[in-house]
């Protein structure tokens, strides 16, 4: 049988080659084939746990599965350990981002005498891009870590293992109430954070450049359209679900107690910043040049 | 006593009273083998102790019986069915039959002791809340803890985490029972409450345990049979006073704890 991501046995193939893995990792070719690679075999177990999850979801939609009362209380706890604890770091760093983004365009719109249009600029930035980064971001946080170190632990204690050996899937169990909760709450998060961050934006205006509220709200709604919040939102569920399926995965990964499940903790958290920012710069280039 | 008896035991022809034989099984990590080749039969009702060494594969074993790791070579039939050739939902069957007790417990940590062990039965039964918790309660009794489900699993002792993961194991009422070193860190009077409870548990529901444990007391206290494993083989088997008089080296060395002998320490491989 082939390794899969869910598979109780141990990957042990990369622990018996560690030497030979260490000595081409002497060379920079050498590691960056070794992360590439390594890269890639994660988005392949995040892609069979996607599966996963998917069939599951397929077998509720028929019937075949029952979301229990159960099921029910642990997906609302995610989504209040995933969503709602996130809020408060959220709105603070995006109204951060909001004045610091008004006070660096100043400068440069005054040059132009068009300072006016300074909530246009954060406007648009902030509801395209980094509203959604930024709830993303601090989710990767939030929920990424924990989730990691959950499954890691539950797969060192053998948890994972008992809930195999009573055939119940782990699968049902720990990825899709995870998968949903944070699928359901980054929307909820990236409006939050782009009200947030034109707010931060409006108070700086007001009170630093002397714009008028009227003023600066009017130019921020006359160059916002539907497509600006329509692709923030669809970039932001891209960003939850590889924020969850890296943490799941590198859950289910590990291996050798504490500092195994330490290591999957910081791995998690690192991929998925990586992953954030690839998909971004994806689905930028993509919505640039098929919905301009 | 008869050494490592031939298997020809085939599905469509197993006995009835065979509720499991397992066939030239053989199983690697990497490049450590931890079993080569390990047959036996286990029939309906009875105790078998399988005993070794740390890390010459029990645990292991056990997990290849329960379904949950795949051989390399053989094959283990369980209630006639090959587990190879299962299926997902097949193997999912054969594993609700099956209770497995952990070494450590393994009791889901953010559920509460009465949610650990109600957790199989709800989704797998249709069964009333109301009914489930009697249920419960009447599984927790078994092994002798009542009153204990709100409490969560960071707040009970080892020997009651081990308690309660029996309990859980039992959920289902399963036909046969994994145990996995049942006595593995509990002080001497604790082993003989579990040991006492798994004859108890035998008496009372008839069910067939498969045992894995370096514990020779608790071996000889439960065993209809006992197997021997060494460097992935079973190297003997017989009954507890067989194997007590038994020359065989292996045994004699781990029977008698003897340092010196044909058990070596730098046998022993490490599996996470």
């Amino acid at each position: 049988m082939r390794y899969s991501p869910l598979s109780t046995e141990q990957p042990t193939p990369t622990r018996g080659k560690k030497p030979l893995v260490r000595a081409t990792a002497v060379t920079a070719l050498g590691y960056l084939g070794w992360e590439a690679r390594e890269a890639v075999r994660t988005l392949g177990g995040m892609t069979l746990l996607a599966g996963a999850a998917v069939r599951w979801l397929g077998q509720l939609a028929r019937g075949r599965a029952r979301l229990t009362p159960f099921r029910w209380r642990a997906i609302i706890a995610q989504m209040v350990r995933v969503g709602v604890d996130a809020v408060p770091i959220i709105c603070l760093t995006i109204f951060f981002i909001g004045v610091i983004i008004v006070l660096q365009m100043a400068h440069v719109l005054d040059a132009f005498g068009v300072v006016r249009y300074v909530g246009s600029v954060l406007g648009v930035s902030i509801v395209r891009e980094l509203g959604p980064l930024l709830a993303a971001m601090v989710m990767s946080g939030f929920a990424g870590a924990a989730i990691a170190a959950e499954i890691g632990t539950m797969k060192v204690s053998e948890e994972i293992m008992a809930l195999r050996a009573s055939a119940l899937d782990p699968v049902a169990f720990l990825v899709v109430p995870r998968l949903l909760a944070c699928m359901l709450m980054i929307p909820v998060l990236t409006v939050i954070a782009d009200f947030v961050g034109i707010l931060g934006g409006l108070l700086t205006a007001v009170t630093l450049l002397n714009i008028p509220a009227g003023v600066y709200m009017e130019k921020t709604i006359e160059y916002l359209v539907n497509k600006d919040m329509i692709t923030g939102l669809i970039k932001a569920e891209a960003f939850a679900m590889l924020i969850c399926l890296v943490a799941c995965y590198e859950g289910f990964r590990v291996t050798g107690g504490a500092q195994g499940v330490g290591r999957a903790t910081t791995r998690s958290v690192v991929l998925s910043v990586v992953y954030i920012i690839a998909a971004d710069c994806f689905f930028t280039t993509l919505f640039y040049f098929f919905w301009p | 006593m008869t050494m490592t008896e031939t298997v020809t035991t085939d599905s469509v022809t197993a006995p009835a009273n065979v509720v499991m034989a397992v066939e030239h099984v053989g199983k690697s990590f990497g490049s450590a083998a931890v079993l080569t080749d390990v047959s036996f039969v286990v029939r309906r009702g009875e105790t078998v102790v399988v005993i070794g060494p740390s890390g010459c594969g029990k645990s292991t074993l056990l997990r290849i019986l329960a379904g949950l790791y795949r051989p390399d070579a053989g094959r283990v039939v369980l209630f006639d069915e090959d587990l190879a050739r299962l299926g997902p939902q097949g193997l999912d069957a054969v594993r609700k039959r099956c209770g497995l007790v952990f070494q450590f417990g393994a009791l889901y940590n953010s559920l509460t002791v009465g949610e650990n062990i109600a957790l199989a039965l709800r989704e797998h039964t249709a069964l009333a809340d109301e009914v489930i918790a009697i249920m419960v309660d009447m599984k927790l009794q078994l092994v002798g803890l009542q009153g204990i489900q709100q409490l969560l699993p960071e707040q009970l002792s080892g020997g009651m985490q081990k308690r309660v993961g029996l309990a859980r194991a039992l959920a289902l009422d399963p036909e046969l029972l994994f145990y996995d070193e049942p006595t593995a860190g509990l002080d001497p009077v604790m082993a003989g409450v579990i040991d006492r409870l798994i004859s108890d548990l035998r008496k009372a529901l008839g069910v067939t345990s498969v045992v894995v444990t370096h514990d020779m007391r608790s071996a000889f206290a439960l065993a209809d049979r006992v197997l021997m494993l060494h460097r992935g083989q079973v190297v003997a088997e017989g009954t507890p006073e067989e194997m007590r008089t038994s020359e065989h080296p292996v045994v004699k060395q781990f029977i008698s704890g003897a340092p010196e002998g044909p058990i070596q320490v730098d046998d022993v491989v490490t599996v996470a």
